[in-house]
């Protein structure tokens, strides 16, 4: 007979009955697995020369939180009112919701939130002043970032510039119609506002030298863009109705309305080009664009080219210019030949070719050479120049000590949005040197800014979301002035959203890489092991209790967690 | 603070917040069961008596002294968890107690198979409980037997790759359909509100309604842990489970018009189905189809159809239970 241990009847209760939650069980040991959240970067914000946190910023507009966003957006880049306007806006060739009714109108959506952010009040707090101080030479949009950056980071910071005001390309380049002077100026305020000097009509080189300027200073940024005209090459361009673009854009710009001939030669197909045969229009000349290649080549940025031929300029692509014809002293015509395309170039664009004995003249009697600019480097020293550009590294460091350099003249990228995110990064590592006495060794993407920790090793393209989540809404349509209204005035062409189009447009932002606590972790873990962090954003997980089955990484929309490997 | 996503696209969910099951659980990891039951008590709130008979469920609520679910929970023997249901029922109205809800909470073979009767019986008597079979086609608790809601094509260790199983799944909607009882419906993991609705929807009800949960189950469909929800999505995009719901034994509504996505797609994912052939994927599609002109038709006849005339068994108390706290 089996001896029941009387113990073990007192402490057996009649039937069986459980009272203890199972929560004292410890089965998140079982795992060799376990989630996290890790924002990653967007295709957007990868694409972004300037480094904007779009994300984040869409996600804080369709949470109604505007001036948040406006705020964020504004935290780092001085242009956005600008860039809303001007810029090519690579990230939304990119943005995942192209699978999904349509990229987000980041473009307008930067416009709405420069528009709103123009009070003062809009900017970062200023840290506390350094006592150092750095001079940026050249007013443009590199030197804008990299003197607010500075500036806010408590530096004493000096803009010198040569032309009557700052903008740089911004104000002598790009017309009203696109960038209305107002909106500059604004945002040129909000500069100064933040801390930064600009001295107008001070040329380095010709006015102080940069040998005094690096005495004064405790670092000197080189920002001076593009300046110097590039000559066409052919015989007549000596004549003095043969214009260099954009010169003559400065002074259109700039307020000069100059007697010029009726009808002119625009020789390009940049950017440049197609604002001076649109600013032509507008005072009255009649423009006729030649281009050596065909409309797909083109440079400028396409909605522009669309804008100009919408507006009725005439186009000549495959046509180079081989001679400007003089007859009795005045220019009569542009003699050109035809070309053809052939193989790919370095630049992967086809290569044209001329048609031998295809030569015919363009009737017009003058002409506006727009082929590109080169840097004018003079004042630097002979180590820190590499032919068209300045010397300098990743870091944006020249061999030159104190010397940095951000924009046109390292990169040759030809945008705003490059100039600005190259004015953020130089803006960083002058800060380090100067807050620490040493470069940094590597210079960080300009994501790498960021004040949320983001891994940016891992972009999340549209492979990574899961789609099951998603579904497609259009994307929405923006006003634009009437073709015929343009061509007599500078009035801007293209419209804006209002507050409710833009918080409709910031909701279908699919908020790639970025938990935006949609909850799906929190529903779909059968461990419940996820949970709400209550007064701050985002969810904690209970290690204690995750078995590492991976559900909530797979049932993220937007990929904002990742599997890691259980360090024993 | 919390803000309601669904303003950011329509599939953002929008669950109950209260939790009334535990983690420290001993489900498997990836474990769709776990995650039913989860959502189940979401839906029901605190005032609920659950009946579990044998199955994986018996083993996940842990062993004794713990239990994981913030409710009463009566174990019971594999063949008997419609029937204990009623007993609860009838205790519970012994008490004068009418405000508790009884959910009977068993698996495919309890359901299908070994309780099939006494679930018959107290459906028939339309007994006021609530019956979820959580349905992961086998005996998985056991060891992966083929159970009849197993499907056709499968794997388990009684239907081996060699002569994997031939006969299709059993339709035990449609079974308790025709026992005119006043709801039944199919549901997912992988549509949670849905499920929520479902499960609400049963709790107001005074009388016998069925739930069929469909539920993935990595260890015994031999599918990755993380991808549980997503198999279960695609049992219903591939129109293989369709989510319907039935009242008084003729009034359909398919509640989810599935993307018929790639049957492919769906068994791909699972290594139950890694041995069969084209001609296997070809003789399911064909009976997919037939399934759903099937189900089609149905929706047609009730449309036509006028609700049965008395004796029918209609709620006991036309008032609603109060919704669950949440
Ligand atoms: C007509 C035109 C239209 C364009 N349209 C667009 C567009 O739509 N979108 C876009 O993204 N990009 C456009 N670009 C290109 C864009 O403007 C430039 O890439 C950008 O402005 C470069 O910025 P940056 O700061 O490097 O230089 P810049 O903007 O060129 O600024 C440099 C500044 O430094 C000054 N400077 C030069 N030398 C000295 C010196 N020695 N001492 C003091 N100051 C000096 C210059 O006068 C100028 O003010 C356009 C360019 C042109 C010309
Ligand atoms: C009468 C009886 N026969 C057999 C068993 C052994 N048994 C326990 S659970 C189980 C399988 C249950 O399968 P299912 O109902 O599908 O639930 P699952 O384990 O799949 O969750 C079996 C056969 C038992 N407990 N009682
Ligand atoms: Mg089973």
């Amino acid at each position: 007979m089996v001896e029941l241990n009387p113990k073990y009847l007192e402490d057996l209760p009649l039937t069986s009955y459980s009272d203890n939650s199972t929560e004292l069980l410890r089965t998140g040991t079982w795992k060799y697995v376990q989630p996290t959240y890790e924002d990653k970067l967007p295709a957007c914000s990868h694409l972004c020369p300037a480094g904007n946190d779009i994300s984040k910023a869409m996600d804080l507009v369709a949470r109604g939180q505007l001036d948040a966003a406006a705020r964020l957006w504004r935290s780092a880049n001085p242009l956005p009112a600008t860039l809303g306007r001007v810029c090519p806006h690579p990230c939304e060739s990119e943005c995942n919701r192209n699978a999904f009714g349509g990229a987000i109108a980041i473009h307008a959506m930067e416009r709405f939130l420069g528009d709103r952010s123009f009070d003062p009040a809009f900017l970062p707090e200023r840290a506390p002043s350094t006592g150092k101080k750095v001079a940026v030479v050249g007013g443009g949009p590199a030197g804008i970032a990299a003197a607010y950056n500075l500036a806010l980071a408590g530096h004493g910071v000096e803009v010198l510039d040569d032309k009557p005001a700052p903008g740089g390309y911004l104000r002598t380049g790009i017309p009203d119609y696109r960038l209305p002077r107002e909106i500059l100026d604004r945002e040129i305020a909000l500069v100064e506002h933040a801390g930064v000097t600009f001295t107008c009509g001070t040329r380095v080189g010709r006015d102080v030298g940069l040998d005094e300027l690096r005495e004064r200073f405790d670092a000197v940024i080189v920002a001076v863009g593009f300046h110097r005209a590039r000559p066409l090459g052919v015989p007549g361009e000596d004549h003095p109705h043969v214009f260099n673009g954009v010169e003559l854009l400065e002074r259109i710009l700039l307020g000069e309305r100059p007697e010029l001939p009726r009808r002119m030669a625009v020789v390009g197909g940049g950017n440049t080009a197609m604002d001076v045969a649109r600013s032509l229009l507008r005072i009255g000349v009649e423009p006729v664009v030649v281009y050596r290649r065909s409309k797909l080549e083109m440079p400028a940025i396409p909605a522009e080219v669309d804008e100009a031929m919408a507006e009725g300029i005439e186009f000549n692509f495959l046509t180079a210019p081989s001679r400007v014809v003089v007859e009795d002293g005045r220019v009569t015509g542009l003699e050109c030949v035809k070309m053809k395309l052939g193989e790919p170039d370095e630049s992967g664009r086809r290569r044209p070719v001329p048609v031998e004995g295809s030569e015919f003249v363009v009737p017009v009697d003058g002409v506006v050479t727009a082929i590109g600019e080169s840097a004018d480097l003079e004042f630097l020293p002979e180590a820190a120049r590499d032919g068209w550009r300045v010397a300098a590294d990743a870091r944006l460091v020249t061999p030159e000590e104190g010397v940095f350099a951000a924009g046109d003249v390292v990169s040759g990228a030809g945008t705003v949005t490059a100039a600005v995110g190259e004015g953020r990064r130089v803006a960083a590592v002058v800060h380090t040197w100067l807050t620490r006495g040493s470069l940094p060794d590597e210079a960080p993407p300009v994501q790498g800014l960021w004040d949320r920790p983001v891994n940016l090793d891992r972009t999340v393209y549209v492979e990574q979301l899961n789609p099951a989540y998603f579904t497609e809404v259009p994307r929405p349509e923006l006003p634009e002035l009437d073709p015929v209204e343009r061509r007599s005035s500078f009035a801007e062409v293209m419209g804006g959203f209002t507050e409710a189009e833009a918080v409709a447009e910031a909701r279908r932002c699919l908020v790639c890489g970025t938990c935006n606590e949609c909850c799906n972790c929190l529903y779909f873990c059968p461990d419940v092991a996820i949970a709400r962090r209550g007064d701050a954003f985002g969810f904690d997980i209970d290690a204690d209790h995750c078995k590492g089955c991976g559900i909530c990484v797979e049932e993220c929309p937007r990929d904002a967690l990742s599997l890691m490997e259980v360090k024993s | 603070m919390a803000v309601d996503l669904t303003m950011y696209d329509p599939r953002n969910l929008h669950l109950p917040e209260h939790e009334i099951m535990r983690s420290g659980h001993m489900a498997c990891p990836g474990c769709g069961a776990a995650l039913g039951m989860r959502l189940a008590l979401k839906a029901l709130g605190p005032d609920t008596m659950v009946v579990i008979p044998a199955c994986c469920w018996a083993v996940i609520i842990g062993s004794y002294p713990y239990q994981a679910l913030e409710v009463p929970v009566l174990q019971v023997a594999f063949e008997t968890a419609a029937i204990s249901a009623s007993g609860v029922r009838a205790a519970l109205a012994a008490k004068g107690r009418d405000d508790i809800t009884v959910m009977a909470w068993a698996g495919d073979g309890g359901t299908f198979d070994i309780g099939f009767q006494s679930l018959s019986g107290a459906v028939e008597r339309n007994d006021d409980i609530i019956y979820v079979c959580y349905d992961n086609e086998a005996y998985m608790n056991t060891g992966i037997q083929r159970s009849s809601a197993t499907p056709y094509g499968a794997w388990t260790t009684t239907t081996p790759v060699e002569t994997p199983k031939a006969e299709p799944k059993k339709n035990m909607v449609e079974i308790m359909v025709e026992h005119r009882i006043p709801y039944t419906a199919t549901a997912s993991i992988a549509y949670p509100e849905d499920f929520i609705r479902k499960m609400k929807k049963a709790r107001s009800i005074r009388g016998a309604t069925f739930i069929h949960l469909w539920i993935s189950c990595p260890a015994g469909h031999k599918s990755e842990e993380r991808s549980s929800v997503k198999i279960a999505r695609l049992a219903v995009e591939t129109g293989i489970f369709p989510l319907y719901e039935v009242e008084y034994g003729t009034r359909y509504t398919i509640n989810h018009e599935p993307a018929f996505t790639d049957i492919r797609e769906y068994l791909e994912l699972q290594g139950r189905f890694r041995h069969l052939t084209d001609e296997h994927v070809e003789t399911m599609r064909r009976n997919l189809e037939w399934e759903w002109q099937r189900l089609r038709a149905k929706v047609e006849m009730g449309r036509k159809l006028p609700l049965p005339p008395a004796p029918v068994k209609a709620p006991v108390d036309e008032g609603e239970r109060e919704p669950a706290a949440e």
